[in-house]
């Protein structure tokens, strides 16, 4: 019961958070200098086009009256058209968002393995030669910003060795899954960026479950070290990385605005870019809101996983 | 490194020339060019191949008279015609109407269509098609960016299924050059307003799909009017906005053509195996605006004290490391036909400067000069003027905001900026509207030297292309003296292709003829 109660306050919260995310990106985007009759048309316009611009979008009317028609509109699954592409909204935001998915479930697929893996030897050997260049190395990519990376990953592989595509340009009609190599390089980034912060958590739950009694207690009965590691230690030091994984979800999707955009990847991220780029304020605030429900209904599976394998929430 | 692109070397040799300034040879070596290349590179042009061609920015809207990035109007010139052409080097050439009459000294002009072409649609193509077009370009209501690109057309008749009469509102000898312009498209009568939900010409290639912000495609019309073209089999319109991604993506064979890129991409294309870089004048140039209807710039002393200022040489090494055509304040390129030959160059000259701020009664300016770096090179052009501005006792404060704060709230409302212009060719679009009191691009709305209007007037309405040079030799001296506009550069075109592709030319002014194109076996 105690359950359920938590899992329905999340889903409410969330909710109540979406609309206040989608205020205040209106509001930040209003507040903003020049709007899209300006990035359209940019300055060779006469005052006169602007204005006319101005009245075919709506974009006279007192901003929470538009704030109002949107959210109305929005709530009914009417996104509106993109200002930018004369497009609706909806199908662009969802082909994109399914592209981003794809990159961000196979980003993870990679980096968790990889990160737990790491995590757990670090912690095994702490403080040794092994910990000390594992965490050193993770650090050291997690402070580089992904586009430096993006950049040198292609510039290493793309342009000196030639061995994989240095953009992800997918054909038309082609899927992301049949053009593999074109996403390597994209993956590779994200995964470099996530490797840190999943290894380290990883890490830090494996030193505290390695000295916990039960785990004692394995090693005293005699059970093999790996046996230790993996079906004492590991499977209660994963709670707290399962929980970080769902929040990485969220800020997978979000975080891919850079990958994308460098590598020209059909994304939602090099969406929104491209959007506030040219100010068109109902895809901004489509895919924002996308993000963030992306965000929310990740820290949910999170929450509904660490309920269920925490014994103390689950009667 | 143009010397590659031909197996002749022709064009290398005459290319030089043209640069050189030569106005007489320079003109002389185009038409030896066209006569002499062309038949050999349609003697070896083959059919086949899907190009991919990729853009900074991508294809924004489908509809020809709607778009406005440079991708979505090279679109509309591989899905349309127009109803002229001008070839790469600028010369007018029939296109849909085969002859063309001026009438009433130019107030009336009568144009004859192409007969046997088709719609994509099956549609046979006449002058109703023609009449809608322009009708629509004419209404506010829908027209768009396209409201009024073919010229003051008061109103436009059909005369037989091909022949059509256009009635100005104003004499206007360049109108055929009008035609042939970005937004000039001709779409069927029956899609008239309907080119959204998918776009039907006449032209050498057929819509086939549109991802938005992804990927274009094109297929060959089959039945195009033009017999053996296109070589192509179809296009992809593709974006890719990083430098190194775009430069990955054409040595990586993910692309055959990168337009646009930036100079530093060009640098470091241009001598790779396999990949023909271009780095190519154009007429597109930056400007330091001077607002003339604005204190301290309605001094008109003080708008040409400042044309002596900036070191241009220096400016257009720094800037566009050096590739670039050194500006003098007029639209015209230095290798124009129609600029004029004794024009002196305006370049730094402090003491000139000095002696003319003196004249104009000024002391102790301080001025803010505002731009954005969305436009680059632009701020570097204020960082050239701020240093020796300061040795005469200006101060400049440089303000760098980003291009929707820029076309909001400073284009047309600070004293002092940067902007920029794409080259265009009729007198009409690079002279009247942005120098005339009353044309629309004339930000400072004021004639900035007396008799200025009346010449432009004249020069827009003359047929007869000797009178009209004759015009342009008394109104391009005031423009360069005393407009609102410092043009201290012409930028060059940047574009990389793999060397198997054929039949490119870098645009002059931004959209490239993909009926030319073809790859090597």
């Amino acid at each position: 019961m105690q359950a359920i109660e938590l899992i329905l306050r999340r889903v409410v919260l969330m909710i109540v958070i979406l609309f206040a995310v989608s205020f205040l990106t209106f509001l930040i985007v209003h507040v903003l200098p020049g709007d899209v009759a300006n990035a359209i048309l940019g300055d060779l316009a006469t005052p006169d086009q602007v204005e006319l611009v101005r009245q075919r979008m709506g974009l006279n009317e007192p901003v929470l009256l538009r704030y109002w028609h949107w959210v109305t509109a929005f709530a009914s699954g009417d996104f509106g058209m993109s200002l930018a592409y004369n497009t609706p909204i909806a199908p662009l935001v969802f082909e994109r968002l399914a592209n981003s998915v794809i990159l961000a479930l196979i980003s993870l697929a990679v980096a968790v393995p990889i990160s737990v893996a790491l995590g757990v030897l670090a912690a095994m050997y702490q403080g040794s030669i092994i910990d000390r260049i594992i965490t050193g190395t993770v650090v050291l990519f997690f402070a580089l910003p992904e586009y430096v990376v993006a950049l040198m990953l292609i510039l290493i592989f793309s342009i000196w060795l030639g061995w994989l595509p240095g953009s992800s340009l997918i054909p038309p009609g082609g899927s992301v899954l049949a053009n593999f190599p074109a996403i390597v390089l994209p993956v590779t980034v994200v995964t470099v960026g996530m490797l840190a912060y999943l290894s380290q958590v990883t890490r830090a739950s494996m030193v505290a479950a390695l000295r916990a009694n039960y785990v004692r207690t394995a090693d005293l009965k005699g059970l093999p070290g790996y046996i230790v590691v993996v079906k004492h230690a590991l499977r209660n030091a994963m709670l707290p990385a399962l929980v970080e994984i769902g929040l990485n979800f969220g800020y997978t999707l979000g975080g891919l605005v850079i990958v994308e955009t460098v590598f020209s990847y059909a994304g939602i991220g090099q969406l929104l870019m491209m959007a506030v780029q040219s100010r068109d304020i109902p895809t901004i605030q489509a895919v924002v809101i996308v993000i963030a429900a992306a965000y929310g209904i990740g820290n949910l599976i999170a929450d509904v996983i660490s309920i269920a394998l925490n014994p103390k929430l689950r009667t | 490194m143009t010397k590659n692109r031909f197996d002749t070397g022709k064009f290398a040799a005459t290319r030089r020339q043209f640069l050189g300034g030569s106005l007489g040879l320079g003109a002389a070596s185009i038409v030896g060019f066209g006569a002499a290349t062309m038949p050999a590179a349609r003697a070896q042009a083959r059919r086949g191949g899907t190009l991919r061609m990729a853009y900074p920015n991508p294809v924004d809207k489908i509809d020809p008279h709607a778009t406005l990035s440079v991708a979505g109007q090279q679109l509309a010139n591989s899905i349309f015609d127009n109803l002229t052409d001008l070839d790469a080097k600028g010369t007018l050439t029939p296109r849909l109407a085969t002859e063309w009459t001026p009438e009433k000294g130019g107030e009336e002009w009568v144009f004859k269509l192409r007969e046997g072409v088709k719609f994509h649609h099956g549609k046979e193509f006449t002058s109703e098609d023609v009449v809608a077009t322009v009708e629509h370009t004419m209404d506010k209501a829908v027209a768009g960016p396209s409201l009024g690109t073919f010229g003051p057309i008061k109103e436009v008749k059909a005369e037989g299924p091909h022949q059509v009469r256009f009635i100005l509102t104003q004499r206007f000898g360049q109108l055929p050059t009008a035609f042939a312009s970005r937004w000039a498209r001709i779409v069927p009568a029956d899609r008239v307003g309907k080119m959204a939900d998918g776009p039907v010409g006449t032209g050498p290639f057929l819509f086939k799909d549109h991802q938005p912000g992804a990927t274009t495609t094109v297929v060959r019309n089959e039945n195009y009017w033009m017999k053996d073209k296109p070589y192509l089999d179809g296009i992809q319109y593709m974006q890719l906005a990083e430098s190194v991604a775009q430069q990955a993506a054409l040595r990586g064979g993910s692309v055959d053509v990168v337009n646009q890129i930036s100079s530093e991409a060009y640098f470091s294309l241009r001598n790779i195996d396999g990949i023909v870089a271009y780095s190519e004048p154009t007429a597109r140039y930056q400007i330091l605006f001077l607002q003339a209807n604005m204190a301290p710039f309605d001094n008109v002393k003080l708008r040409q004290a400042f044309r002596f200022i900036i070191d241009r040489k220096a400016l257009l090494q720094s800037a566009l490391l050096g590739q670039g055509v050194i500006g003098n304040d007029t639209p015209l390129l230095p290798t124009d036909p129609m600029y004029p030959a004794d024009l002196p160059q305006n370049d730094q000259d402090l003491a000139k400067a000095q002696a003319m701020l003196k004249e104009a009664g000024v002391e102790n300016l301080a001025l803010t000069a505002w731009t954005t770096s969305e436009r680059p090179p632009a701020p570097k052009m204020l960082l050239a003027l701020q240093e020796p501005a300061a040795r005469l006792g200006i101060k400049i404060d440089i303000r760098d905001v980003p291009f929707t704060e820029y076309s909001a709230n400073v284009a047309r409302k600070q004293a002092m900026y940067t902007t920029q212009w794409t080259g265009y060719y009729t007198d009409y679009e690079r002279l009247y509207k942005s120098f005339h009191s009353k044309g629309g691009s004339n930000y400072s709305a004021v004639e900035t030297a007396p008799g200025l209007d009346a010449l432009l007037e004249d020069i827009i309405a003359e047929v007869d292309d000797a009178k009209r040079k004759e015009l342009m030799a008394k109104a391009l001296p005031l423009i360069h003296s005393s407009s609102d506009r410092i043009i201290p550069y012409f930028q060059n075109f940047f574009g990389a292709t793999v060397s198997k592709l054929k039949g490119y030319t870098p645009p002059q002014s931004d959209l490239i003829d993909v009926r030319e194109l073809w790859f090597e076996a």
